[in-house]
C-alpha cells in the first residue's frame, strides 16, 4: 500500500515511483486514491475562488464599474444645467476645457504643494514621535494614547474643532499666534489658509506614521544598537546608518499610503475653506466635487476624475516599482 | 555625561509639545462644549474658561435632532462594518491560502483601489443608486462605505492569514476538517488581534466619512452625525459652545472604540503592514 500524505502527490509522480519499483501498489486502489486525490485539488480551487467571489463581485460592482463609467462620461456632455445634450459624445472636449481653464491648472499646482506639504510635514513629526516614543518604558502608554488620539478623531469633526481654533476673531490659537505678530485671518487669507489646511490634515494624518514607524522600530533588535555603541558609533550616526535604513521598506509604505489619503482627502479642506479664498486651497477633489454637484456638471467633474486617477495610477505604479526593488534585499 | 534618568526626563519634555499638539484641540472641544456664550466671546480667549454651563448640550438636543443623527451613524458604521468583515475573512483566506496568478492580481488589485481617491467614484455611483431609487436612503451609503471597506479589509486579513503557517491548516484538513472549518476553528482564533484591528479600522473609516453621507443623504432626519454638524454653520451666527458638544457626541463612541482595541491595533498594523 502507498502512504503518506497524499495531498501532495500527484498522479504522474505515482507513476514515476512505481516505474523506478520503490513502491509496490495495488494499481486499483492507487488510481482510486490518485482520482480523488485530483478532485480534491479541484474542489479546493473551485473553494478558492468561491471565498473570493463576494469580495470581487462587490469590487466590481462599486469600484470597478463606477471607474469605467466615469471614464465614459468624461468623454461626454452630462450637465444637469444643459438638459439637452445630456450624454452625447464630445471626445476630448472636457480635458481641453479643463487644460485651457487656468483655475484647474491652479488646483493641479494646489494639489500637489498640499500633498507633499502633508506627507512630509506627518512623516517627520511621525518619526520624531515614534523616535522618542520608541525609547519610554513607564509612561509609554499615555504617551501614546495620547498622541496617536488624532486619529480616532474623524476628520470632518477635526476640521470643526480647528475652525473654532483658528477662528479670527475669537479662536486661540489665533490669538496665541497674534502675540508673536503675526495678525493673520486664517480662513479669508490665501497663504494662512494654505497653511491652515496642512497643519489640520497634517495632525490628522501623523499618528497613522507615528504608529507605523513604532512597530517598524520594534523589529530592529537592540543588539545591533549595543554593537554600533562599542564600535563607537554616535547617537547621530546610529540613527542614520542602523535606524533610517531598518525603516525604509515601512517607510515606503506609509509614504505611499499618507501621500495617497492626502491626495484623495476632501472634507478636510472642504469643510474649513471649501476650497479657499478665491480658489487658493482648492485642491483637485474640490474642484471635481464642485463641479459635480454644486454645478452640476459631471461630464467635466469626470475630466478631473480621470486626471486624477493617472494620477493615482502613477502612483501605484511608482510604489509597485519600490516594492519589486526591496524584495531583492 | 548625561544619565538614564535625565535621559528619560529630557525624552519626556520633548515629547510633551507633541502630545500637547495631539491633544489641545481635543481638550478644546471637551472644554468648550461646556462653556458659555460669554467666556468663548471673552478677549483674550482663555485655555481654561470662567463660565460653565449645560446650555450648550440641552439646545444641540432640542435644536436637532442628534439622536438620529447618532443612530444613523451606528447603523451604517455598524452594517457596513459588519458586512465588510464577513467578505473580508473570506477573501483573506482565499487570496492567502489559494495563491495562483489570478489570486495574487486580485490581491494587488485590492491593495491598489486604496490608492483611488473616493472621489473618483462618487459621480458615477450617484447616477447608479438615482436609477435604484436608494438615493436618500440606507443602502447607498452602505455600498458606498463597503466599497472601500472591503478591499482595505481583504488586504488586512492575507496579511493576518499570511502570517500563520499553512502546516497548521493543512494538519486540521488531513485530520478531516473542510476548509471553512479550518478557517473558522484553526486561523481565526490564532489572530484575535488582526481582528480587531480590522474591525476597528473598518469602522474608523466608515463612521468618519463626510463625502458619501453628505452626497446621497439630503433628508435631515437621514443625515450622519459628521454630516449633521455642518448644518449648524448654516445659521447667522456660530454657536461654537453648541458645534463643540455635538462634536463630542460624534467623537466618543469611535474613541471608546479606539481606547478598547488599542492595543490589537498597534500590533496588527505591525503585522500588516511591514509583512508585504
Amino acid at each position: 500500500m502507498v502512504q503518506g500524505n497524499f495531498n501532495l502527490v500527484t498522479k504522474g509522480k505515482v507513476l514515476e515511483l512505481v516505474k523506478r519499483g520503490h513502491i509496490k501498489l495495488n494499481k486499483l486502489n492507487a488510481k482510486l486514491k490518485v482520482v480523488r486525490n485530483n478532485n480534491l485539488q479541484k474542489r479546493r480551487r473551485y473553494l478558492g475562488i468561491f471565498f473570493l467571489v463576494p469580495a470581487l463581485v462587490i469590487s466590481l460592482l462599486v469600484i470597478g464599474y463606477p471607474l469605467l463609467q466615469m471614464l465614459n462620461l468624461s468623454f461626454r456632455e452630462y450637465n444637469l444645467m444643459r438638459p439637452t445634450t445630456l450624454g452625447k459624445f464630445i471626445g476630448i472636449t472636457n480635458f481641453v476645457r479643463a487644460f485651457t481653464n487656468y483655475k484647474f491648472r491652479n488646483s493641479l499646482g494646489t494639489t500637489l504643494i498640499f500633498t507633499f506639504l502633508v506627507t512630509i510635514l506627518g512623516y517627520i513629526i511621525g518619526l520624531f514621535s515614534a523616535l522618542l516614543l520608541n525609547s519610554l518604558k513607564k509612561v509609554k502608554g499615555f504617551f501614546t494614547v495620547s498622541i496617536c488620539l488624532p486619529w480616532a478623531i474623524p476628520g470632518a469633526i477635526a476640521a470643526y474643532i480647528f475652525l473654532q481654533l483658528f477662528q479670527s476673531p475669537g479662536g486661540i490659537i489665533t490669538y496665541w499666534i497674534s502675540i508673536i505678530g503675526l495678525d493673520v485671518s486664517w480662513i479669508t487669507q490665501k497663504l494662512p489658509s494654505l497653511f491652515l489646511v496642512v497643519i489640520v490634515a497634517t495632525w490628522k494624518s501623523y499618528p497613522f506614521v507615528t504608529m507605523g514607524l513604532l512597530a517598524g522600530l520594534q523589529t530592529i533588535p537592540n543588539e545591533i544598537y549595543e554593537a554600533a555603541s562599542i564600535d563607537g558609533a554616535s547617537n547621530f550616526r546610529k540613527l542614520f546608518s542602523i535606524t533610517l535604513p531598518a525603516l525604509k521598506p515601512i517607510t515606503t509604505v506609509l509614504l505611499i499610503l499618507n501621500g495617497t489619503w492626502a491626495f484623495k482627502n476632501f472634507e478636510i479642506i472642504w469643510i474649513l475653506t471649501g476650497g479657499g479664498p478665491a480658489r487658493f486651497t482648492q485642491t483637485l477633489g474640490i474642484d471635481l466635487y464642485n463641479k459635480a454637484f454644486v454645478n452640476f456638471n459631471f461630464g467635466y467633474a469626470s475630466s478631473i476624475g480621470v486626471i486624477m486617477l493617472i494620477i493615482s495610477l502613477f502612483i501605484i505604479f511608482l510604489y509597485m516599482r519600490l516594492m519589486m526593488k526591496e524584495s531583492f534585499y | 555625561m548625561i544619565n538614564k534618568k535625565q535621559r528619560l526626563l529630557i525624552n519626556i519634555i520633548v515629547l510633551l509639545p507633541f502630545a500637547f499638539f495631539a491633544l489641545f484641540p481635543i481638550y478644546s472641544m471637551l472644554v468648550l462644549s461646556f462653556s458659555s456664550e460669554k467666556s468663548l466671546m471673552a478677549y483674550p480667549p482663555k485655555i481654561i474658561p470662567g463660565e460653565y454651563t449645560l446650555n450648550a448640550w440641552r439646545n444641540v438636543f432640542t435644536t436637532r435632532p442628534v439622536v438620529k443623527w447618532l443612530t444613523n451613524s451606528i447603523i451604517l458604521t455598524s452594517l457596513s462594518t459588519l458586512i465588510s468583515i464577513v467578505v473580508a475573512i473570506f477573501a483573506g483566506y482565499s487570496l492567502s491560502r489559494y495563491k495562483n496568478q489570478f489570486s495574487i492580481g486580485i490581491g494587488y488589485f485590492f491593495f491598489a483601489t486604496r490608492m483611488v481617491p473616493s472621489t473618483l467614484i462618487i459621480i458615477p455611483l450617484y447616477i447608479l443608486f438615482q436609477k435604484w431609487g436608494i438615493i436618500n436612503k440606507y443602502p447607498s451609503v452602505i455600498l458606498a462605505y463597503i466599497s472601500f471597506q472591503v478591499p482595505f479589509a481583504s488586504w488586512m486579513m492575507k496579511s493576518f492569514f499570511d502570517s500563520i503557517p499553512t502546516s497548521l491548516d493543512e494538519q486540521a484538513m488531513v485530520d478531516g476538517c473542510t476548509e471553512i472549518g479550518a478557517l473558522f476553528r484553526i486561523i481565526l482564533p490564532l489572530c484575535p488581534a488582526g481582528i480587531m484591528a480590522c474591525i476597528l479600522a473598518a469602522s474608523v473609516l466608515a463612521w468618519g466619512d463626510y463625502m458619501f453621507a453628505r452626497t446621497f443623504l439630503s433628508q435631515n432626519e437621514l443625515l450622519t452625525i459628521t454630516v449633521g454638524i455642518k448644518t449648524f454653520f448654516q445659521e447667522y451666527r456660530f454657536h461654537w459652545s453648541e458645534i463643540m458638544a455635538s462634536c463630542l457626541l460624534g467623537t466618543v463612541p469611535l474613541i471608546f472604540l479606539f481606547l478598547l482595541f488599542q492595543k490589537s491595533l498597534v500590533k496588527g498594523l505591525a503585522s500588516g503592514a511591514v509583512k508585504q
